[in-house]
């Protein structure tokens, strides 16, 4: 049984697989939902919804992808403002796709960039840090 | 091929100067004044999925050998200007700039029994390289 790398995993963002992704991560947070009657002697929990969210680190790119997020971060009109989403999907070294499961489906996840940062302060490499949540 | 291409591109840009330029070694009966210099590193940025993301952070230490202290400073300036703004090498699909500079002087005596002491001004040059 192979372990799984922490390395090597291959990012689609919004349908571009050459993306120069330098690093990814996604984590999956659920609701607990108190769901105790009046005659149980314990305290009863179900599950709740699913969020999922992550951050990204994008080297900032002449291309297209930096052009789709910039649409993104900086949108011309209210409309595209509240109609902004990107899409992702990871696969891992393990070969294991990371996309939307739900209502039977296996699609990239549609997701809107929550935070965003860069800086030119003469150091290095440009980078994108994206915070990113699924829609 | 890229870092490779980064390296020719700071030979030329470094060999632009007024003074001639060796990379590594300096050999007996060398004119002065000149600069020697050498790559110390070369840290570069790779991709999450592996592999060189075109983008290279160079320490440089570059000797500029002169037989007059004020002399030595002047090959040390003039190594610091062909570094003016971004250079664009459109040969090796290269660009390098400057990030950093420091320096420091020092007298040196050609081990050959014959030579007189040389003054040396010995400049760390920290530079940002990335494909085009």
């Amino acid at each position: 049984m192979a372990l799984i790398s922490g390395f090597g995993g291959v990012l689609v963002f919004s349908g571009t697989t050459t993306v120069k992704c330098r690093s990814f991560t996604m984590s999956t947070e659920r609701e607990s939902l108190e769901v105790t009657l009046i005659g149980d002697w314990r305290k009863k929990y179900a599950p709740g919804r699913v969020r999922i969210s992550g951050t990204v680190t994008l080297f900032r790119q002449d291309t297209t992808v930096d052009a789709t997020l910039r649409a993104h971060l900086f949108p011309t009109n209210l409309i595209n403002s509240v109609n902004a989403v990107l899409t992702l999907k990871f696969t891992d070294q393990g070969g294991v796709v990371y996309n939307n499961t739900m209502d039977g489906g296996s699609v990239d996840y549609n997701v809107q960039i929550t935070s965003a940062t860069f800086s030119d302060d003469g150091s290095g490499a440009g980078t994108w840090e994206l915070s990113w949540e699924a829609q | 091929m890229a870092l490779s291409n980064c390296m020719k591109a700071l030979y030329t840009l470094i060999a632009s100067g007024t003074y001639p330029v060796s990379v590594g070694l300096r050999r007996a009966g060398d004119s002065t004044p000149m600069i020697v210099y050498e790559v110390s590193q070369v840290d570069i940025d790779c991709l999450m999925i592996g592999g060189d993301a075109g983008h290279y952070t160079i320490s440089v230490t570059a000797d500029c050998v002169a037989d007059t202290s004020l002399l030595a400073w002047t090959v040390a300036s003039d190594l610091v200007d062909v570094f003016s703004g971004v250079y664009v090498d459109n040969a090796e699909d290269i660009k390098l700039v400057l990030s950093g500079v420091n320096a420091t002087a020092r007298t040196e005596t050609p081990d050959d029994g014959q030579s007189d002491a040389e003054r040396v001004v010995s400049v760390t040059l920290t530079i940002l390289g990335k494909e085009i």
